[in-house]
């Protein structure tokens, strides 16, 4: 892939989404059910910390450690592609009951990943709510699934990708080769 | 089909031109009439009759005795008959064949032994398959076969097949009793309980596979006991198929002390080694394992120096479904003629024997263990007996996809893998013609 | 030179799980890992995953085995397959049937994966070599060869409490000439680069050229157990008392057997790990089977979570072949009308 095809939104641009990320849950985590966050790995992992970070900092009690989930084994491509590598198994630390679950994931493209993702919520226990939270929002989707807190809406075509680098916290556009 | 019989004719008179003997000399015209070698055509032969082989460039070799054999006829039809395994070992120059007792019906009834003799004289162009006599009733190793009798129907020789015999004293009696009539035994040294549920040789391919493993001790415990018991008895002993390198010592013992043993090894073990084994090719399964690299060596060197005094087939034809099953639960054994001139061409170079000193190997010596004393095989009068080799002959079976083996039986490694593959070099040598019991069979 | 190795399919990935030998670290830690993720599973209100929903496995066991069996139609009933037990000890193949006949006949019922145990070494092999191409064969066991769930599971214990494996001191004891459960151990130790192997036990019970497998061989289970971080006890079966390899249960206890006072001379941390069913009093004293170094109840919690990643990196692999076949098979026959 050339680079000169690449479109990057450096790490001062991605915190500042995932403040105004922050800046919607805020509002939404202040009722009387408990809340806890859950990120998806691997990207969504990494947002998940940085608003956890920022949520704590901005005084809101959360009493449970944040969740970490890895959906290998309830992707709908498994037919097709396989098992996915396992780079971290999946942990709650919290009962999932009666909770309400934020979902953190990097970017929201079909939503296959979503799904996967509240199907397996749901093998662990009956949460009371779950609010979707995610960095980047493309509008290109495959199934009915918009997320509650956007950091920031993209407007790219099919064939392009968009890849949160953990490294440096920096998000990368360019044409799937 | 690629190896064929494309022509056999009878009683005709051949004058075969150009042909070399072993030793690389080129004869002068040999010719057959009607059946024999004479030395010149009987001048009331019709110019029609006379059928002159041009075999400049090939080798003119005498028929190949094979001592250790099996057709399955009668019992295992299926595996393979007198007539398509006699016409195979034609093919492959021999000319008489000794086959296992283990039939079914054993080989312990002149019934059988007719049967044998019978079928055997229906094939045309096939090499005469001689019953070996069953040692004991039914292989069972308790009571004695009429030995005298079977010898009288056919049988020059008597054999336990790989079938072992427990107790000391119907072997002592056995060695006794056939001696009485100069019968040879024909043994196999093998343990009747030590290893007796392996199927490959204790060492680490067997270790590595998790396989019921025969140990060394397994052949070399029952040799001594066959020797001793020799010692005492006197009773003329061949032990067939040695495998180890501990049994060519034992063997070189008994002859330096006068003893009357003699022994032969399995072609395939001159060159095959237990590291064939791995990933179960089934094969190579053999009942008589294929050992250590060190044993195999040992085996070339034992042949060299002549305490290996033959070589024999250990022809093992089966059906397909013979090998369908987990390594352990296949039938054991190799079918070896159709491979077999390629394989023996080779032996000279693994040895250092020269050709003539391997073609003793497969036919002056096993005659003579037989109790035959052949004389030259080109002496006037003798009955026709003899073969032609091209040995520079691309071989069919070098050419292992397309390759149609003559005995029923295809389980031969070489129908699977390339001849490098195995540690063998290039595939090369072929029977062109077989002259025998009056019959003319060229091969193509 | 020897015929290859049946376990990978045409793309080169894992088809079938049958031998550890032939297997490399990094399918082993890939293993491993993914078991990782299943032990999570396993922890949760819902033990149970959708990733093979709609499959069928069936449970071919030639040989008995309660224990195994029920590990593997676990292991498929939390990966929502559905699990067909066929046993085979009673029925077909002691009727005659050939072995072939009998998975022609599970293969037209269309099973995917076939989990097989048999008394034969290499049957696993010779299975695999025969079936389809789409269908999975997992060895659940063959003779004196091979089991490498089992040695799998054992490496997944050993890692979860020791890590790293270079500098581990390993000891196994007992029935090694026997043992399928030792030969897939001394496999997966090897290539995951453990530190020192040592086995020991009676001759009679050690198969030729063991050394050339990669390890050394102790004179004594005192001398074996100095400065061990793991030792490995192995089932010693009843027939050995009668068929003149031991002389008695008695015997080998006091000459091989995992007393407390022969734990002491290992590390004071040392695992002490069995494959079960354990005879006490012959391989180890009940004190420390049941004792604070003992991990044997954690093996066979493990042996879940193997299984179920076992089961599904195969079928996932084989999955991902006949989608690229399907492909390529499209493509070409695009190319072909346009």
């Amino acid at each position: 892939m050339n680079t000169s095809d690449t479109l990057v939104f450096s790490k001062p641009q991605v915190l500042q989404w995932i403040n105004h990320m922050a800046d919607k849950l805020e509002p939404l985590v202040q009722d009387d059910c408990p809340v806890a966050l859950i990120g998806i790995r691997r990207g969504g992992v990494d947002i998940c910390q940085h608003l956890y970070q920022e949520l704590v900092k901005r005084g809101i009690r959360l009493d449970a450690p944040m969740g970490e989930l890895n959906i290998a084994f309830y992707r709908d491509d498994f037919s097709s592609v396989g098992l996915h590598p396992i780079v971290g198994p999946s942990q709650v630390p919290f009962d999932i009951d009666k909770r309400h679950i934020i979902l953190v994931d990097d970017v929201l493209g079909t939503g296959r990943t979503v799904r996967a993702a509240m199907n397996e919520i749901f093998d662990y226990g009956r949460p009371a709510r779950i609010t979707l939270a995610v960095l980047v929002q493309r509008v290109f989707h495959e199934l009915p699934i918009r997320a509650d807190v956007v950091g920031h809406e993209l407007d790219v075509s099919s064939d392009e990708y968009i890849d949160l680098d953990t490294a440096d916290m920096s998000i990368r556009i360019g044409v799937k080769s | 089909m690629n190896h064929q019989t494309t022509n056999s004719t009878k009683n005709k008179t051949y004058i075969i031109k150009g042909a070399m003997t072993s030793g690389s000399i080129e004869t002068s015209d040999v010719i057959i009439n009607d059946g024999l070698v004479v030395s010149s055509i009987p001048s009331n032969t019709q110019d029609s009759d006379i059928i002159t082989v041009d075999a400049s460039g090939q080798l003119l070799l005498p028929g190949f005795v094979d001592l250790y054999s099996r057709c399955r006829e009668p019992g295992q039809t299926r595996k393979g008959t007198i007539a398509s395994e006699a016409m195979a070992a034609l093919s492959s120059g021999f000319t008489h064949v000794l086959c296992s007792p283990d039939t079914s019906p054993v080989v312990d009834n002149i019934a059988t032994v007719e049967l044998i003799t019978r079928r055997s004289k229906q094939v045309e162009a096939g090499a005469n398959i001689i019953p070996m006599a069953a040692l004991t009733l039914g292989l069972h190793g308790e009571q004695l076969s009429e030995l005298a009798t079977l010898q009288s129907a056919g049988c020059p020789i008597a054999s336990q097949a790989d079938k072992p015999i427990d107790s000391a004293n119907v072997l002592y009696s056995a060695m006794e009793y056939a001696s009485s009539f100069n019968m040879p035994l024909l043994m196999t040294a093998r343990d009747a309980q030590l290893g007796i549920e392996g199927c490959a040789h204790s060492g680490e391919v067997a270790t590595r596979l998790g396989l019921p493993a025969i140990p060394v001790a397994a052949e070399t415990v029952e040799l001594s006991r066959l020797i001793e018991l020799c010692r005492e008895t006197g009773c003329h002993l061949h032990i067939s198929r040695i495998s180890s390198a501990r049994a060519v010592e034992q063997i070189n013992d008994a002859k330096q002390a006068g003893l009357p043993v003699t022994c032969d090894v399995g072609i395939h073990h001159l060159f095959y080694t237990e590291e064939l084994l791995a990933g179960y090719d089934s094969s190579f399964h053999s009942r008589v394992p294929f050992r250590s690299l060190k044993d195999r060596d040992q085996l070339r060197v034992g042949l060299a120096s002549g305490v290996i005094d033959c070589i024999c087939s250990d022809h093992a034809p089966h059906d397909i479904d013979a090998s369908l099953a987990p390594f352990p639960a296949t039938e054991p054994g190799l079918s070896a003629y159709d491979w077999f001139i390629p394989l023996m061409l080779q032996i000279p170079q693994i040895t250092g024997l020269d050709l003539n000193d391997v073609v003793g190997k497969l036919h002056h010596a096993p005659h003579k263990i037989l109790g035959n004393s052949p004389t030259h095989f080109l002496t006037p009068d003798a009955p026709a007996s003899f073969f032609l080799l091209d040995v520079h002959a691309c071989c069919d079976a070098a050419n292992i996809d397309t390759f149609q083996p003559l005995s029923s039986g295809k389980n031969n490694p070489l129908k699977h893998h390339a001849a490098q593959d195995l540690g063998l070099e290039r595939l090369h040598g072929k029977v062109g013609a077989c002259f025998h019991n009056g019959w003319a069979s060229t091969y193509t | 030179m020897t015929l290859p190795d049946p376990q990978f399919n045409t793309m080169g990935t894992l088809q079938h799980f049958i031998d550890l030998q032939g297997l490399d670290a990094t399918i082993l830690t890939q293993i491993l890992d993914t078991a990782e993720g299943f032990t999570g599973v396993n922890d949760r209100k819902i033990r149970q995953v959708p990733l093979m929903r709609g499959k069928t496995v069936a449970n071919l066991f030639f040989e008995n085995s309660t224990r195994t069996r029920t590990a593997f139609e676990l292991a498929t009933k939390r990966l929502s397959a559905d699990i067909l037990n066929v046993d085979l000890v009673t029925s077909s193949t002691s009727k005659g049937e050939s072995l072939l006949d009998t998975l022609n006949v599970l293969e037209a019922l269309q099973c995917d994966m076939f989990i097989v145990r048999h008394s034969d070494s290499g049957a696993a092999h010779f299975i695999a070599r025969h079936v389809s191409p789409e269908i999975n064969i997992i060895n659940g066991g063959d003779g004196q060869h091979s089991h490498p769930t089992q040695g799998m599971l054992d490496m997944f214990t050993i890692r979860r409490h020791k890590g790293d494996f270079s500098k581990l001191c390993v000891v196994i004891i007992g029935d090694i000439k026997h043992s399928r459960v030792a030969r897939s151990d001394i496999a997966a130790l090897v290539t995951l680069g453990a530190g020192e192997i040592r086995v020991v036990g009676p001759r009679t019970l050690m198969p030729a050229d063991i050394e050339s497998l990669g390890v050394v061989i102790y004179p004594t289970v005192e001398s074996a157990l100095k400065d061990a971080d793991v030792i490995m006890g192995l089932r010693l079966q009843k027939e050995r008392m009668k068929s003149a390899t031991v002389p008695s249960a008695g015997e080998f206890y006091r000459t091989y057997g995992l007393s407390p006072e022969r734990l002491k001379l290992a590390k004071p941390d040392a695992l002490v790990m069995h494959p079960g069913p354990t005879n006490r009093g012959v391989e180890i004293a009940g004190s420390v089977a049941d004792g604070k170094q003992s991990v044997i109840l954690e093996q066979v919690t493990y042996g879940i979570a193997i299984r179920m990643a076992v089961m599904s990196i195969v079928m996932g692999n084989s999955q991902a072949m006949q989608s690229a076949i399907a492909r390529n098979q499209d493509n070409t026959s695009i190319e072909v009308t346009s």
